[in-house]
């Protein structure tokens, strides 16, 4: 546990460097948790690297850990509502994020966003679902598609 | 690579700002295999028809939900069955199972009774747990196809059905939830050997005698997070979990409730019925506390019930500090956040806050919810009466004497008044607020009524003690809401 105002660099795919407070990531993200608590962070010289996380995703996973370290004595309501305008996103947004807190394991968001594409496809047909996460080609032949139609017809 | 798939996104999306170009389906098996493990098992197979890529993710999903109430009639099932030979639930429950291949570490049924009647409930219940060695969560909810009230009521009348829980059924759980239950004299046998390994118990509207729910929480000596909901048949709760840290009661009606729970963290305490001298809090760790008793039963002008008067915030206030001399360690020296029932026009109800406002040491964020007044005034305006005989000085000046002395001085940083309807006593405790707290960063006040624009100016300009504090006027009802904006626009109040 480092003191709260001691600041972590992470550096972006784009190599774009975001200070940050320790005590925020270390709260959020086991794997920055771990780096810091072996002690392989060295506070001088280094930076995390994120080579899959772009700069774009990755100020936005730091405002998620920021907003709930500081709020995490907000009422539920309030922080619902926060992350429910935190992820109005684009679907591809969505994507990136998922990725990014996977990566950064970041059990909350995490949490979050599998709630939100759950929202986002349960109780609708196939074929919207289909639209939602845009499968163009879903690799079925044309055989077995009918036969599932066929055979699952409300599903469809 | 990760830079080039993000160029070539950029480019994508300027060419194309509003066109989906969705890569959620191309995200790991492992990520998506988590997204379809969030939904019912009726819609997680379906999965399987939307690719060929996706056909057999879900029989590796770490969540199955089995729900007998959402699921629709396949069409290959014959129309009529009869009983014993296995219901459509058994049918489709034993063919998800058939191609299930995967680490099940969760399950959860909802069923009808029927379920529980011919059986099959405790087949399925036994064949989980015992193929899935990994299971550590489980949840079973009986469900009744004529719907409960809602919102809950104090359940006398509703239904639970018995179900026989097999001895050590329970061995390799950390997560159990219970719903519409009976529980019989040997279901705490199906919690030997629970010991320390189950962290979270969840029992909503069962049914269970003093010598049963006692005895599963001494077998559960682990217990980290306990909820017992809308339940009834004992009288008496002995709580003594030495690691539980998140407890809720709520809508019991008892005679006595006995909390020996050094560690705990969080005490959820909504609409309890239960006589303010036999509640008995030992704990030193508290740092949520969240009474609720102003919801529907006292709308429903339930007082009391089965001869319970229904325990109030100020009770537990004063029974649970030394103010009667009933308790003499502090429960609230460690409290963060507050979140309370409590009338501030109520004389009595505001002394009580006025002394645990003063054991509380580190309160940073307290949450005031006022009750609508009520329809029978009469009755309100007797307690009141009763209530306000003690004090030797007129009511309005109680929040502005000079030797009160609280948590607001130094710790508080965040206030919620709810319900605020602009009566005197309301306005002088937020007048006390705003003087005295000196690290206070938002005081926000809720309320319906849209006659406060008066109060509510005067409170802006109320010397502040805080340089940081906004003070936030919200509504539901978009007059207020209006009344708002043009306060806003007559003074900026927000620092």
């Amino acid at each position: 546990m480092g003191s709260p105002l001691k600041k972590i660099m992470l550096c972006s795919s784009e190599k774009e460097i975001f200070s940050v407070e320790e005590q925020v990531m270390v709260q959020h993200s086991v794997i920055i948790n771990n780096m810091i608590e072996d002690g392989s962070y060295n506070y001088e010289e280094s930076k995390i690297p994120l080579d899959c996380v772009d700069s774009k995703t990755l100020k936005k996973v730091i405002d998620y850990c920021t907003y709930h370290t500081h709020h995490h004595n907000d009422n539920q309501e309030d922080l619902e509502a926060w992350d429910a305008q935190f992820l109005n996103v684009d679907s591809n947004g969505l994507y990136d994020l998922l990725m990014a807190a996977n990566y950064l394991e970041i059990r909350n968001l995490l949490d979050l966003i599998y709630r939100t594409i759950k929202n986002m496809i349960k109780g609708k047909k196939i074929d919207e679902i289909r639209r939602i996460l845009n499968i163009k080609d879903h690799g079925f032949t044309p055989e077995e598609e009918e036969q599932n139609r066929k055979e699952y017809p409300h599903f469809y | 690579m990760a830079s080039e798939t993000k160029i070539m996104r950029k480019e994508e999306d300027e060419t194309t700002l509003h066109a989906s170009s969705d890569r959620l389906s191309d995200l790991p098996n492992e990520l998506l295999t988590m997204v379809i493990s969030s939904l019912s098992v009726a819609e997680a197979v379906r999965t399987s028809t939307l690719a060929k890529s996706w056909q057999e993710l879900w029989r590796h999903a770490e969540h199955l939900e089995f729900d007998e109430t959402t699921m629709s009639r396949p069409s290959i099932l014959p129309a009529k069955r009869q009983i014993g030979t296995g219901s459509l639930y058994g049918t489709v429950i034993s063919m998800v199972f058939n191609s299930y291949v995967g680490d099940l570490t969760s399950v959860s049924f909802k069923h009808f009774p029927r379920s529980i009647a011919v059986g099959e409930l405790d087949f399925w219940v036994d064949f989980v747990l015992n193929k899935f060695k990994k299971i550590n969560s489980l949840r079973l909810e009986c469900e009744y196809l004529v719907p409960e009230p809602k919102p809950p009521f104090f359940s006398m009348g509703s239904k639970t059905v018995k179900f026989n829980f097999r001895p050590m059924n329970f061995l390799n759980l950390n997560s159990l939830e219970l719903t519409n239950y009976t529980m019989t004299m040997s279901t705490p046998e199906a919690f030997n050997g629970c010991g320390w390994k189950l962290k979270i118990l969840k029992l909503k509207n069962m049914r269970m005698s003093d010598d049963v729910i006692n005895g599963v929480l001494g077998k559960c000596l682990g217990l980290e997070n306990l909820s017992i909901v809308e339940s009834k048949g004992f009288k008496t709760l002995e709580i003594n979990n030495p690691w539980l840290k998140f407890l809720e009661l709520g809508w019991l009606i008892v005679n006595e409730v006995d909390l020996n729970v050094e560690r705990l963290e969080t005490l959820v305490v909504d609409s309890l019925m239960c006589p303010p001298k036999s509640l008995k809090i030992y704990t030193v760790n508290m740092r949520i506390f969240h009474v609720s008793c102003n919801s529907i039963a006292q709308r429903m002008h339930i007082r009391r019930s089965n001869g319970q008067p229904l325990l109030k915030t100020q009770d537990i206030f004063e029974y649970c500090s030394d103010l009667l001399g009933y308790n003499s360690f502090n429960i609230f020296q460690n409290i963060l956040i507050a979140s309370i029932d409590l009338d501030l026009n109520n004389i009595r109800e505001s002394m009580a806050l006025s002394y645990i406002l003063r054991l509380s040491l580190c309160l940073e964020t307290l949450e005031i919810t006022i009750p609508p007044v009520e329809e029978d005034e009469c009755s309100a305006d007797a307690n009141n009466s009763y209530d306000n005989i003690c004090l030797s000085f007129p009511t309005s000046l109680f929040w502005e004497r000079n030797n009160l002395y609280n948590c607001m001085n130094h710790t508080l940083k965040f206030a919620t008044i709810k319900g605020f309807t602009g009566k005197e006593q309301e306005v002088k405790f937020i007048e006390h607020v705003i003087k005295n707290a000196t690290i206070i960063r938002k005081i926000t006040i809720i309320s319906d009524s849209a006659t406060i624009a008066k109060e509510a100016e005067a409170l802006l300009i109320l010397p502040k003690n805080s340089i940081y504090l906004s003070i936030v006027f919200k509504s539901e009802s978009n007059d207020v809401a209006q009344l708002t904006s043009q306060v806003n626009n007559k003074m900026s109040f927000s620092y």
